[in-house]
């Protein structure tokens, strides 16, 4: 039977394999029969403490099995799971459960002590998970449900009624208007892209899966996806050691991983830190790079060091779950980067111009995604999501309604596209999507601070990063150290700006609008006269 | 050089540059970094970048592993190899 909903991954694989391995993390085992186990017992208890189909249930604990089973067991309750980063400040968490009017947290005892202070006694969580804990000393203004009454739960499967046009998750990514925005995920749109994925790489329940994406990045979705449709064996590295490229390049080795799905940011440093040198791949066949745009220099190294490898580039964005895959020619040879495709799956790109006419050959325009992988919309922002999702004459005759990516797309001679940049500021940072407007926003909440602007900037040792020019209000006085802990308190980590520049003002063209070049080439003088 | 002053040294930097460390109330020599969740990738090299130029040192790729940043205390003495290392 073909699957309708994305729990029916899982009950599938748990038919087919209950004895093979479905994770495995640091001496831990388990098996299908077991992991669908785990999901089955939270989604039995959420539904016991009345989360319903259609409601929200956020995840905001560190990587672990327990973390990726909630993920299953959220859907099988027929709630949409809300992936957050582990990392972040606890003011955007806070932020986010009550945007979405989360009905369920599970969380770590560690995240729940931080939260609980600035969680409002008026909240709206029917309950509180810790999968990992045992203690019950922890206070919360919801009712607390530890690993002890969890396992106490029946593991009888059980499914709910959805549609496969019914809510699965929701992505929260940097918003532009000021604060992060929900992108809710269909489940026929999750399925669309694992068939698909799984159409170009025909994985096998022997492969092994590197499991090193964060679980709040929407690149995640391949390990915890493709893992199950594959009855593959997923092998999620400890966050700990995911800051470690070298120490993460032991552990593929010694657990003879079959396939990784990384951003190539994570190879080079392996590469550098010597991680190549003295492990044995031979098991790899597969790497995927997603969530951020490589070097061709980058590329070529890896491919040099994994001649045996099949490499593929990838096309992908949070409000449509496409995955464009490419594979890269074997000997590697010189090949354009930019090119996106070949395009394969129910969907369809367009190319069209400010007015939504088509661009005829050699023109660019804005990529348009259309088909049944498009988001629903943005979580309680009905008209960024009628901005975003808008009905389309991509040919004449025809209306359908589609996705504009803001990534501006040259239409090449031979039908073919290529990437030409980004129609707005969005910049991808490690596979993390940061809107600049978003830190100018934070950054002009404090008193001291008139106007900002955000850039990239890009480090030899440190890869992208965000840097800021600010304009103090009247004569206050600015310290830099206090407006990055500021930005910490409500901002990831990466989104933080690295350096901060005080100037007496933002330069602007004739027509009043921001010269960011300028601005750009004034700090740039800067840095060069330091040096 | 002293141990606890180059844990103060490092201290002072984590305070100054990595925003994660900055939240904390008071951060101590033993507080588990990695668990914190004070470091992620790019403070992670920031962090090596800081120990070499400021002490003078090449942090050799063995050290990167979470043994040597687990807390102050670790760093300080992965700082402290690797000056002894050049005294030799």
């Amino acid at each position: 039977m073909k699957a309708q909903l994305v729990p029916d991954v899982l009950m599938a694989a748990v038919e087919q394999y209950p004895a093979r391995t479905a994770i495995v993390m640091g001496e831990r085992v388990v098996t299908y029969a077991e992991f669908d186990a785990m999901a089955t017992k939270v989604a039995r208890s959420l539904v016991r403490y009345g989360v319903r189909p259609g409601d929200r249930v956020a995840l905001w604990m560190p990587k672990s099995i327990e973390a990726i089973a909630a993920i299953w067991g959220i859907m099988r309750a027929g709630a949409a799971y809300v992936p957050l980063d582990a990392t972040a400040p606890v003011a955007r968490i806070a932020g986010i459960i009550c945007d979405c009017a989360a009905s369920g947290l599970i969380t770590s005892a560690r995240n729940l002590a931080m939260l609980t202070p600035i969680l409002a006694d008026e909240n709206p969580l029917r309950g509180v998970w810790l999968p990992e804990a045992t203690a019950s000393e922890l206070q919360c203004a919801a009712p607390l449900i530890t690993a002890d009454e969890l396992e106490s739960e029946d593991a009888q499967s059980f499914s709910v009624a959805l549609k496969p046009g019914s809510l699965a998750n929701i992505q929260y990514t940097s918003g532009s208007t000021g604060a992060p925005k929900g992108v809710m995920v269909p489940h026929h749109a999750l399925l669309e892209q694992m068939n698909w994925t799984q159409n170009v790489f025909h994985l096998t329940p022997d492969d092994r899966l590197s499991g090193h994406t964060p679980l709040h990045s929407a690149m995640a979705s391949f390990d915890i996806f493709m893992s199950v449709l594959a009855g593959a064996a997923l092998y999620p590295v400890p966050p700990a050691l995911a800051l470690f490229p070298r120490e993460v390049a032991k552990l593929w080795s010694a657990e003879k991983l079959s396939v990784w799905f990384v951003v190539p940011s994570v190879l080079s440093m392996m590469i550098d830190q010597g991680g190549f040198d003295g492990n044995d791949f031979s098991s790899l066949r597969i790497v995927g790079f997603g969530g951020e745009r490589a070097t061709y220099d980058r590329i070529r190294e890896i491919a040099n060091r994994l001649p045996h490898v099949r490499l593929f580039t990838n096309y992908s964005c949070t409000e449509a779950k496409i995955r464009i895959l490419r594979e890269l020619p074997r000997p590697f040879e010189e090949i354009d980067l930019r090119r996106i495709g070949p395009i394969s799956g129910a969907f369809e790109l367009f190319v069209l111009d400010d007015d939504d006419r088509p661009v005829g050959p050699g023109e660019v325009g804005k990529l348009w995604i259309v088909g049944s992988v498009l988001m629903l919309g943005y979580w309680g922002r009905p008209e960024e999501t009628a901005r975003a999702l808008r009905e389309v004459e991509p040919e004449p005759g025809r209306k359908v309604k589609g996705y504009c990516t803001g990534d501006l797309v040259r239409r090449l001679e031979d039908g073919g596209l290529e990437l030409v940049g980004r129609a707005d500021q969005q910049i991808k940072i490690r596979g993390n999507r940061v809107e600049p407007s978003e830190i100018e926003a934070a950054l002009t909440r404090r008193p001291e601070v008139q106007e900002a602007l955000v850039f990239p900037q890009q480090d030899a040792k440190l890869g992208l990063r965000v840097v800021a020019v600010v304009v103090a209000k009247d004569d206050a006085s600015i310290d830099q150290a206090i407006l990055r802990r500021h930005c910490a308190e409500l901002l990831p980590a990466y989104m933080v700006p690295a350096a901060i520049y005080v100037r007496s003002a933002i330069p602007r063209l004739s027509n009043g609008k921001v010269d960011r070049r300028a601005a750009l080439i004034d700090i740039e003088d800067v840095q060069t006269d330091a040096t | 050089m002293q141990l606890n002053a180059v844990q103060e040294e490092i201290r002072n930097f984590l305070l100054s540059s990595v925003p994660a460390a900055a939240q904390l109330q008071d951060l101590s020599i033993d507080d588990p970094l990695l668990e914190l969740g004070v470091f992620d990738s790019s403070a992670m090299v920031e962090t090596v970048v800081f120990c070499e130029q400021h002490f003078d040192i090449e942090i050799p790729s063995e050290e990167l592993k979470p043994g040597s940043f687990a807390s102050i205390r670790a760093i300080s003495e992965m700082v402290l190899r690797a000056l002894d290392r050049l005294s030799a």
